[in-house]
């Protein structure tokens, strides 16, 4: 296949790593991120070279955009690595520049990435295709000025594609080029399988003087004590109860773990706490947290309303992001992925699946 | 010289007991039969050893009781005024045992009442004697933040420099003023048990502190409850629920004072000071030995929430303040200790005050 022009916006940690993926398989990439956070990107700008070592290791080169009209120049595939709550502000940017023949990817897409972003695309009268992924596939952590370690690559990544029908053409682009990536059978699967919606809001919240005492500490060991494991497990019950409902096979938090940590099915806090990785990770330090400002309103926010659409109650999601909403004074469920900005208000339980596939209301 | 009886040897009977006793009140001391081990040091010896923190004003010492008993009739029939220390869900229980043997003129006061207590109280004690005329009053708090060292000791930090008294109903008030002014001067006038219900700080302070630290209760770090529990995030979640608190005593027309305010209230005499919740309550220097509860089971979860803020939180509904606040406390509490704790609660019906309106509970008061 030829090898075709990748833009990647974002200037993080995942967006260096598929960056620097791209670049080692051969392909042309280009870069572009937000003007204010272009600064941590200075030198990689200025060199364009990534320096990428642990599982991956090489120097690639790079095109390092200003402006994103020309970054998007033939470009067919657009990965977006950026934290969940910019995918609306990206599609909004991107609206100008997009063509038919593209394929914009949130890597990922937390709970209902593809179909807010979709709708921002739709109400311009723009119908590509959004894809999402259930996370990132790498585990890697900027080093350095322009350096990228890449801790770990996953062997197989959950892919969602809105509209459904779509599935198969965006894939055979999609798996040529990243062969780990895997259809799921519409973006309810990605969307509903969100688990670091279930961990990380509930015990940044319930620990939030922990988390504001300007110490450091080991985040699984000292927040997710019984109490807290508890209660991700009856916001789990609830994720799991409207993906019933929406006729969506995802995993569990306990399935999930097992899937991905090799572990044996045990208690949610005997898991937690025996999770050799979990081991050493240091937790949020401030309330302003991707663990609560991305969480709640790409995560929680849009599973309650998952979960209204399908009629299933979802006390403990519901409790959490007023809590939230309270000590941020944000309002998430206003300024989260709300039934609106999901573009599912008004749906019905069997008009959510007509139009998931489709990517038209019924 | 008044005779005192104080109901309970918790922290709070053993605090008020000796205290009494040392500014030369004639004070029995009782205790259910059912924790009579309890008291057992304490009625071999008659006496209660009190230290105290210089800056309470209060002096320490060696407490001579005049009586200590587990025979509810012996502790009470002679009092002018009984003290009712107890955990809030033993109101109802309690006030069953005195029936029998209150008389008119003795003045009984819990100490404090919670929210409703009075009502419950008195409730029970019709139940058990109709005819019983008593004078019944609660205070807004506890008078002192102590604790007990050991069964027969006990240690005063705190002594709080203004509190609300009212009496059950409320014509009575001055009548039951006049008799713990005797005792407290501390204590000052409220319009009614609404106003000393809602200023028990308790159900708005200690359920957010607690379960904004769970997994450091749970691992028992032992941190500072205020000094360390309070982060500014804290600090909003206590805002919110104390405005939710100030908007319900409005609808009662209750000028209420904000949290911290009441806190210097209380404290200022001994070095409290600053102008937000975390600052006062942070920095407060008595607060310096409050830690967090050891589990997460503690009554500062399972007492102010079901007895207090549970049925503050249905008031307010039912008058139609606003509530969200307190309810996200109260369903993240019942989250957290994965059960139910409607069965628990004190509920506006066994008060009394279901389905009435602001007015009609003013006057049922």
């Amino acid at each position: 296949m030829e090898r075709g022009k990748i833009t990647v916006l974002g200037g993080g940690n995942g967006a260096l790593g598929f960056a620097a993926y791209f670049g080692l398989h051969g392909h042309r990439v280009r870069l572009w991120e937000f003007p204010e956070f272009r600064r941590s990107l200075e030198s990689v700008y200025r060199s364009h070279t990534i320096e990428a070592s642990g599982e991956l290791i090489g120097e690639v080169q790079i095109e390092c955009h200003e402006n994103l009209g020309e970054a998007l120049e033939e470009t067919t595939l657009i990965m977006v690595v950026v934290p969940a709550f910019a995918h609306a502000r990206v599609a909004e940017e991107l609206t100008p520049f997009l063509q038919e023949n593209m394929i914009v990817v949130l890597n990922p897409g937390r709970t209902g990435g593809a179909l807010e972003v979709a709708a921002i695309l739709r109400r311009r009268g723009l119908l590509i295709p959004v894809a999402e992924t259930q996370s990132l596939l790498f585990a890697c952590r900027r080093k350095g000025d322009r350096g990228i370690h890449f801790g770990g690559v996953k062997a197989s990544m959950r892919v969602g594609v809105f509209p459904a029908k779509r599935t198969e053409k965006v894939m055979r682009h999609l798996a040529l080029t990243i062969p780990q990536f895997r259809a799921v059978p519409d973006v309810l699967t990605t969307s509903l399988g969100n688990i670091g919606a279930m961990f990380h809001p509930a015990s940044a919240l319930l620990n939030i003087g922990l988390v504001e005492s300007k110490r450091a500490y080991d985040y699984y060991a000292e927040t997710m004590t019984k109490s807290v494991a508890r209660v991700i497990e009856r916001l789990d019950q609830e994720r799991m109860a409207i993906a019933r409902a929406a006729g969506a096979e995802v995993f569990s938090a306990q399935g999930w773990l097992c899937e991905s940590y090799h572990l044996r099915e045990n208690s949610l806090h005997t898991m937690l706490q025996g999770n050799p990785a979990y081991q050493g990770v240091s937790g949020p330090t401030e309330i302003n947290t991707r663990y609560i400002t991305e969480d709640v309103p790409t995560g929680l926010v849009p599973l309650e309303a998952f979960g209204r659409l399908y009629g299933v109650p979802t006390p403990t999601m519901s409790t959490l992001i007023s809590v939230a909403s309270i000590l941020t004074e944000m309002d998430f469920r206003s300024i989260g992925r709300n039934l609106e900005r999901l573009g599912l208000a008004g749906l019905t339980p069997s008009g959510i699946s007509v139009f998931v596939r489709e990517g038209l209301r019924p | 010289m008044m005779r005192v009886t104080v109901i309970g040897a918790g922290n709070g009977g053993l605090a008020a007991a000796a205290d009494l006793s040392l500014r030369k009140f004639a004070v029995t001391l009782f205790e259910h039969p059912a924790f009579a081990g309890s008291i057992s040091l304490i009625k071999e010896k008659g006496v209660i050893g009190l230290s105290t923190l210089p800056s309470t004003g209060l002096a320490g010492g060696f407490a001579q009781l005049e009586r200590v008993t587990t025979d509810i009739k012996e502790a009470i029939w002679d009092a002018d005024v009984v003290l009712v220390v107890v955990p809030a869900f033993a109101h109802g229980a309690m006030a069953k045992e005195m029936a029998p043997y209150l008389k008119r003129n003795q003045t009984v006061v819990l100490m404090p009442g919670g929210f409703g207590g009075s009502i419950i109280f008195w409730k029970h004690l019709k139940e058990g004697n109709p005819s019983s005329t008593v004078l019944l009053g609660e205070t807004s708090t506890l008078p002192y933040a102590c604790r007990k060292l050991d069964s027969a000791s006990v240690w005063i930090r705190g002594r709080k420099n203004t509190f609300d008294l009212a009496a059950y109903p409320s014509p009575n008030t001055d009548r039951v003023l006049a008799t713990v002014n005797v005792l407290y001067p501390a204590a000052r006038k409220a319009y009614n048990i609404l106003e000393t219900g809602l200023n028990n700080l308790n159900p708005f302070i200690h359920p957010p502190i607690v379960l904004m630290n769970v997994g450091s209760t749970e691992r028992k770090d032992r941190i500072l409850f205020y000094h360390e529990g309070i982060t500014p995030s804290v600090e909003r979640l206590i805002q919110g629920v104390d405005g939710e608190r100030l908007a319900l005593g409005k609808a009662f027309g209750l000028p209420l004072e904000p949290a911290h305010q009441i806190l210097l209230d209380h404290y200022g005499h001994q070095g409290a000071a600053g102008k937000n919740f975390m600052e006062v309550a942070g920095q407060n220097p008595i607060y310096r030995w409050s830690e967090m509860p050891a589990n997460i089971d503690s009554r500062y979860i399972t007492e102010d929430i079901p007895m207090n803020l549970m049925p503050i939180c249905s008031l307010a509904r039912q008058v139609g303040t606003p509530s969200r606040v307190m309810e996200s406390v109260i369903t993240i509490t019942e989250q957290v200790l994965g059960r139910d704790l409607s069965k628990e609660t004190r509920t506006l019906r066994e008060l009394g005050l279901e389905g009435l309106a602001a007015d009609e509970i003013l006057k049922e008061v």
